[in-house]
């Protein structure tokens, strides 16, 4: 055997995992050759040390934590069908989502589009959800509320609790609208993006309802940005904006799948206030509700939120 | 009477038909093992805590696809190893703010998320002796993925090549060669050490 030979089995020898006539060569090798001695030595502190690396202990309770993930998947597979159920539910309101962007050029109308201030269009959404439901549908009330209608739902989503506050760091362009907004609240400009008649005073009003869909303003500068606004709102959401630009400006509203989970975040990043909420709950009884969100107070106590609908009208402040 | 101690192969037939409780046994027997490695290989107790959680849940959902002629150890560490992996993945995709967090592997405070050794040496001793640990710990973080994957799995996990060709589904000569070259590269980076 040669120092070349030798040198390359050196890690099997250390471990005893040459075959036997392997090792004695090695053996022999490294009791007449001094270089592959050093090696060897070296090699085999270079083990020692790492082999010498205190080991870790597992952390304290991390063994109840396993027991107890693993009893609540048990319990979730029990209601798997029912979960299913619930999917396919979820599902049908991702698609039927819609976000509605409205927008009232100031003074004339831009470019060659065609005159549209005061007139609010809203385009139904093309799920069998949204064609179920009711619209509600407003003519030339630019000044008042901005929510057209609304089906109730027996939960609120709980994040309506946190208007304005921080969003997660991974809706980074929501969070970037907020802030972008709190900015200009703090130098006393309104916000670019908000409900109107929407006040924050209104924070200690009752707990609304959340509604199986709603219809909210989005005011801005001009509707090409406020578009943009929207699409980064509900792009950092996850969600999805279905139209194009072109289109969505010749139509005045925009189409959007928004996850329902996303949903609260979504009206928080729209600053929209419990005062619209409870505008909604008005509204709400004044709009026949579906077979879907007819009331079971007891089922939908414990079943999760389910899904929501929701429209949201764009406008373009008018030159003050 | 204390009850004796079930055996593997009871505990995994039982595991298989769902029993939680079985599950915990194993679970109580392993934990410590899949922390070692985990927390070897990410660096830090939280994500290693969380990682090492996932290995035991994902162990639980697959318990029925493990073959008996692996050890349930072995399945295991096979099972930590993806999901260090895909720990890792997920973590170059994060921000920079993270990335920083864990190029700082060897700092003073990450370390100190190793537990110390249980015999407590004199404070001088001591401070030697977290020093040589320190150094080891970075020479390992410097290794490649696969390179500090073979190198923790024999010599701090203790399995032998056959297991670790297993856990990480690769020939016996892999497992070899990348034992020899990441021991190579640790004795050139901890040459200071070796007097
Ligand atoms: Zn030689």
């Amino acid at each position: 055997m040669n120092c070349e030979q030798a040198k390359s089995l050196l890690s099997e020898y250390i471990d005893g995992e040459l075959p036997a006539a392997e090792d004695t060569a090695v053996k022999k090798h490294l009791a007449r050759c001094e270089a592959c001695r050093a090696e060897f030595e070296a090699l085999e502190r270079t083990v020692a040390l790492v082999r010498s690396l205190p080991r870790a202990e597992a952390p304290e309770g991390l063994e109840r934590d396993i027991k107890v993930a693993l009893d609540r998947r048990a319990a979730r597979r029990r209601s798997a069908i029912f979960r299913w159920a619930k999917v396919g539910t979820w599902l049908a309101a991702a698609a039927t989502l819609v976000v509605v962007i409205k927008y009232s050029p100031p003074e004339a109308p831009r470019e060659a589009q065609p005159p549209l201030g005061g007139r609010e269009t809203l385009l139904r959404a093309k799920g069998s959800d949204a064609a179920k439901k009711p619209e509600t549908l407003r003519a030339g009330e630019d000044s008042k509320l901005g929510v057209a209608g609304a089906v109730a739902e027996k939960e609120r989503p709980r994040a309506l609790r946190k208007v304005g506050a921080s969003a997660p760091r991974t809706e980074k362009h929501a969070a970037g609208l907020m802030r972008r907004n709190a900015a200009k609240a703090a130098s006393g400009e309104p916000p670019s993006l908000k409900a109107r008649g929407a006040p924050e005073t209104e924070k200690s009003a009752a707990e609304p309802a959340a509604p199986a869909r709603l219809e909210l303003i989005y005011e801005c500068d001009d509707a090409k940005s406020g578009l943009a606004d929207v699409r980064q709102a509900v792009n950092a959401l996850h969600g999805k904006t279905l139209e194009t630009n072109k289109r969505a400006l010749l139509q005045n509203h925009i189409l959007a799948a928004v996850p329902r989970d996303k949903l609260d975040q979504l009206i928080a990043t729209l600053k929209l206030s419990k005062k619209v909420q409870k505008e909604l709950q008005e509204r709400e009884r004044q709009v026949p509700q579906t077979a879907q969100s007819a009331p079971d107070n007891a089922g939908a106590q414990k079943a999760p939120p389910p899904p929501v609908q929701v429209k949201i009208i764009l406008r373009v402040r008018a030159g003050e | 009477m204390v009850k004796p101690l079930p055996s593997e192969p009871e505990l995994l037939r039982r595991c298989a038909k769902g029993d939680t409780a079985a599950f915990g046994t194993l679970v109580s027997h392993h934990q410590g093992a899949v922390f070692n490695l985990v927390l070897r290989m990410l660096g830090d107790r939280e994500t290693a805590r969380d990682a090492t959680q996932e290995v035991f849940i994902k162990a639980f959902r697959k318990i029925r696809s493990f073959e008996r002629r692996a050890s349930f150890g072995t399945w295991l560490y096979s099972i930590a190893v993806n999901q260090c992996i895909s720990e890792r993945r997920r973590r170059t995709t994060r921000s920079r703010k993270s990335e920083v967090q864990m190029s700082a592997l060897d700092s003073e405070q990450d370390n100190a998320a190793y537990d110390p050794p249980g015999d407590s040496p004199a404070p001088d001793d001591r401070l030697g002796a977290d020093e040589t640990r320190r150094q080891i710990e970075h020479a390992l973080t410097e290794l490649g993925h696969d390179c500090r994957t073979v190198v923790l799995l024999r010599d701090v996990e203790g399995l032998d090549y056959n297991s670790i060709a297993e856990v990480l589904g690769c020939s016996k000569g892999t497992v070899k060669s990348r034992l020899h070259r990441a021991r190579l590269e640790l004795r050139h980076k901890l040459r200071g050490l070796l007097k």
